[in-house]
């Protein structure tokens, strides 16, 4: 009930908060520098993502036995790989897979998740518990298995590295939002939109889950390090991607033969770059909720 | 610790004592110049608004404040017997932490939250008592349940093993007080302890807390923004707003003849003396803001009808009514040619 | 003047099923019980009348305005506004109903009842954009905007608040924003769910005067529910004091206040905290515990046990609500009759 001095002040000041979204951004990342790292690298990931072909120095895909298996060098940053080609620019070029595959993945598990944990958190009764028993039961598999399953059921393709992904993912999204909003189903602020004349879809959508969001930024941004590293251990195995494409995962499983020989770089770099990754969205994670929900804007 | 020998007979004694608090958005002058005293066995009221600082006063002498928290100013000075006396300020964590529970305690607002939910509450009272006196084990659940009744609460016996969560609003402050009384200290410290209870169980917690207050012969402070709380149960009262203490003088005086503003205000909103709705006069305007850097001296003038260029730019007063009756304005109401005008300059 | 109730409960009750086992599964039997929440109250509000409900937590309140507000179905019993017997629309579509907005609610925990994400707009105009007739929302942006500072100006909120969220509100101000909400339809019945309780005595005092002003400026009729008696006798019309589900004592606000008949009423008037008593003075309820509502006696008074009266025929027959003055009813064996 009683408020700390500085809320109190602030509800007498407006000129204190009234600031637009980009400044308390700017604010925000300046008090965390650690995130704004994240931030940035997170934009260099994005940038390979979409122009990785433009800004590798080599084509990916182009072997040249002669300078096969070459250390780092000026000319090759990364070295070369057992064909000759440049590792840098494979490791540049296979960001848009990863992350690809990532991306499309989290946002079917969340969207799927989010609609499922929604129902059962505020419906309760029937539809909590067949939902509730399915998600047990995806969950009662080891969860990487389940996907090596599906993928070597449904056909050894990119698509399906995205939907096994996407399934095994489920349960994650469906019980936190289920249990986010069974923590909130209660509120009074619920009762006043019933009040109000809202439905219960409606009070799912617009009056609840806006309120499970900042959570699920952190949830979804930790998940896509899994994802990733979850595509890439898929392809190690030798399921989904295939040679010569470029991806991560790839390209450690070929290069860790290699280590034993002495030629370290080609498994190290793209697994350092793939560790990158995943550290940088975890990071990211922080960050969002931070811009997202509006009580950390103090 | 230093020890002198002293001639004060006040148990606590608050001198000069001013506080903030370092924030993102600027410095909360939270308190300023804070002086007043307890003497042994008295019941003392300290009221006023959310955000007048008197949470944090108390916060401030349980050694309990927040990181963010300074005192910059002024001394507190503990004195249980009338030999020794020591700043608790300048005392250590290590020392503190032998005062609190055992001579010093405080209990809270919401009590549900102040008990550990996943300890059973006869336990948590036997854990003040394991920490703070040398019982042997065998003796702990004994006491405890004696302090138990004590407080008056229904079947010891079988509530010794229940969980807070199984217990009323009621039944879970009447455990607080159990433990903060568990050790018989000089000064209890109860901070808002009847908000959210119902009018017939805030009447009952009250009344055991004066009925344990006289037999253990232990000095209370009450802080509560309900006025007529206060005057029901207690000897003195502090008035205080924005961080100033503005007026303190005995419960029938404050009542009969307050001589701050503020403080007639504050029983013209108070519902209880009223007849008719149209009788309730609220208090416009809102508190000044504490991160304000240039305050003036008075953080009542924006507020106030009376106020003078005086009020503006000198520091405030502090006028002796009469012995026990203290207010800090440069126009108190009620006659102008009291007894004792005492500049605290 | 229309003389004809805006409200009339009848018999209504509320039971909330209780399974328990003695011992653990499989060997104890299950045996239902139920938590009588509410067991067959009666009340009557007519347009612009303001009645107080008072009684301590656990009395069953909250659960009966939920009911008259159509959040919750009841057990039995009839729920008749505007001449029509609302409890026979299920709840589930009673948001579609044309009653819907006749009937809202202020809440008593005013920061958990603004969405967190939700500007104060946002939350105020809500149920216009919901409940409206099409009328109003009629060139929606712009009259939407002026109904808000219509109403933020009504209440009292500085128009500039408006866009701010809860957490950067006062507790004086999230009030004001959970009653601009509740009387932006104007209901013809407002129920206040302890408004003023989660607020400094300073604050009360003007969120108390606002809420007089209203009842006059909208004509609505107030169910105002508190468990302190002084804040319901500065607003209320009538009183009815509740205890256990059951009504105890009801009657004009005067003569409650002054002349309380059962021993309960008598206990919460002297609980009072005021300047001028001494404590130790009120009539006090033993400090037995409460009976429990979970299947309670139908033959023993609910108060027996902690009343400070109490005689054999208390155990033996359960006191009704009988008057004993013009509109004044006491339902005790002992109730102290007016001098």
């Amino acid at each position: 009930m009683t408020m700390s001095p500085s809320q109190q002040s602030s509800a007498n000041n407006p000129s204190v908060d009234q600031q637009s979204a980009w400044a308390q951004a700017r604010y925000i990342i300046s008090e965390n520098v650690v995130t704004f790292g994240a931030f940035l690298l997170f934009f260099v990931f994005v940038l390979f993502a979409l122009f990785g072909n433009a800004i590798a120095p080599y084509n990916p895909l182009t072997s040249n036995a002669t300078i096969a298996l070459s250390p780092p060098t000026a000319a090759h940053w990364f070295g070369t790989d057992d064909l000759g080609r440049d590792v840098l620019s494979r490791v540049i070029v296979a960001t848009r897979l990863d992350l690809g595959i990532a991306v499309v993945a989290v946002a079917l598990s969340f969207f799927l998740g989010s609609i499922l944990g929604t129902c059962a958190g505020y419906l309760g009764g029937w539809p909590d518990r067949i939902i509730s028993r399915i998600i047990d039961t995806i969950m009662a598999f080891p969860l990487f298995i389940l996907a090596m399953g599906l993928v070597a059921a449904l056909g050894n393709t990119v698509e399906n590295i995205i939907y096994a992904t996407a399934v095994i993912n489920l349960p994650l999204y469906t019980r936190v939002v289920r249990s986010e909003i069974l923590i909130r189903r209660d509120a009074g602020y619920v009762e006043a939109a019933r009040l109000a004349g809202n439905g219960p879809l409606r009070i799912m959508a617009m009056h609840l889950f806006p309120n499970v969001l900042p959570v699920m930024m952190v949830h979804i941004s930790l998940n896509m390090g899994w994802a990733i590293l979850n595509a890439a251990g898929l392809s190690f195995i030798g399921l989904g991607v295939r040679p010569p494409t470029p991806e991560w995962g790839i390209m450690v499983a070929e290069g860790a033969t290699y280590i034993v020989s002495g030629e370290w770089w080609l498994a190290i770099f793209p697994g350092a770059i793939l560790m990158l990754a995943v550290f940088c969205f975890n990071l990211l994670g922080d960050g969002l909720r931070d811009l997202v929900d509006p009580r950390m804007r103090t | 610790m230093r020890s002198f020998v002293s001639n004060n007979t006040s148990l606590l004694s608050i001198r000069n004592i001013s506080l903030e608090f370092r924030t993102r958005t600027g410095t909360v002058h939270a308190l300023e110049n804070i002086s007043f005293h307890i003497n042994p066995g008295e019941t003392v009221g300290i009221v006023g608004e959310s955000g007048s600082g008197k949470s944090v006063l108390a916060l401030a002498i349980m050694g309990i404040l927040d990181r963010a928290g300074h005192i910059t100013a002024g001394e507190i000075l503990w004195a249980p017997n009338s030999t020794t006396t020591q700043n608790l300020l300048h005392t250590s964590e290590k020392a503190f932490r032998q005062l609190r529970g055992k001579e010093l305690s405080m209990i809270f607002q919401n009590p549900r939250t102040a008990l550990n939910p996943i300890r059973k509450v006869g336990k948590q009272i036997a854990d003040v008592l394991r920490c703070h006196t040398s019982l042997p084990r065998a003796q702990l659940k004994p006491h405890a349940l004696d302090l138990l009744s004590k407080v008056k609460i229904p079947d010891p016996k079988q509530r010794y093993d229940a969980y807070p969560y199984e217990l009323s609003g009621g039944l879970c402050q009447r455990i607080m007080i159990a433990l903060a009384l568990a050790c018989g200290p000089k000064l209890l410290i109860a901070d808002e302890p009847t908000t959210g209870l119902d009018v017939t169980t805030q009447a009952t917690v009250m009344n055991l807390l004066k009925d344990l207050a006289t037999e253990q012969q232990m000095a209370t402070v009450v802080i509560t923004h309900d006025l007529a709380l206060a005057s029901e149960y207690c000897d003195r009262i502090l008035v205080m707003h924005a961080g100033h203490l503005i007026e303190s003088a005995p419960t029938r005086h404050l009542f009969t003849s307050p001589r701050h503003l503020y403080s007639s205000k504050l029983y013209v909103a108070s519902p209880y003396l009223l007849i008719s709705i149209d009788d309730l006069i609220p208090i416009h305007v809102n508190l000044p803001d504490l991160r304000h850097p240039d305050l003036p001296p008075c953080r009542f003038v924006s507020r106030c009808d009376r106020a003078t260029d005086k009020c503006h730019t000198q520091p405030l007063p502090q006028i002796q009514i009469t012995e026990t009756h203290q207010v800090s304005c440069w126009h108190p109401l009620g006659r102008n040619d009291d007894i004792g005008m005492m500049s605290d300059e | 003047m229309n003389n004809s109730p805006l409200l009339q409960v009848t018999d209504l009750t509320k039971y909330f099923p209780v399974s328990s086992r003695k011992t653990a599964w499989p060997f104890g039997k299950k045996t239902d019980q139920a938590l009588h929440a509410v067991d067959g109250i009666n009340l009557t509000i007519r347009p612009g009348e303001s009645v107080g409900l008072v009684g301590e937590s656990g009395c069953g309140k909250s659960t009966l305005i939920r009911v008259i507000s159509r959040l919750l179905e009841p057990t039995s019993g009839e729920i008749c506004f505007n001449n029509t017997l609302i409890n026979q629309i299920p709840v589930s579509t009673f948001a579609r109903s044309p009653y819907r907005a006749d009937i809202q609610m202020v809440f008593q925990d005013h920061s958990d009842s603004l969405n967190p994400r939700f500007t104060a707009f946002h939350t105020i105009t809500e149920p216009i954009k919901r409940l409206g007739t099409p009328t109003k929302i009629l060139n929606s942006k712009q009259r939407l905007k002026a109904r808000a500072e219509e109403l933020a100006e009504q209440v009292g909120l500085p128009v500039e608040l408006l866009s701010r969220y809860p957490h950067q509100l006062s507790g004086g101000q999230k009030a004001r924003v959970g009653i601009a909400r509740a009387i932006a339809l104007n209901p013809k019945l407002l129920i206040l769910d302890e408004p003023t309780s989660a607020l400094d005595v300073s604050v009360q005092a003007v969120i108390l005067r606002l809420l007089a002003d209203l009842r006059e400026q909208l004509n609505m009729s107030y169910l105002f529910i508190s468990h302190d008696l002084n804040v319901v006798r500065l607003l209320c019309d009538h009183i009815l004091v509740m205890y256990l589900g059951k009504l105890v004592e009801t009657g004009p606000t005067d003569t409650i206040f002054n002349h309380p008949s059962h021993p309960y009423t008598q206990a919460l008037v002297s609980a009072i905290p005021s300047f001028t008593t001494q404590p130790n003075s009120f009539s006090r309820l033993s400090e037995a515990a409460a009976r429990s509502p979970i299947d309670p006696s139908i033959h023993v008074c609910r108060l027996y046990g902690r009343c400070p009266k109490g005689e054999d025929i208390c155990q033996q027959q359960q006191p009704t609500l009988q008057p004993i003055d013009d509109k004044h009813q006491v339902a005790c064996h002992y109730a102290d009759t007016p001098t």
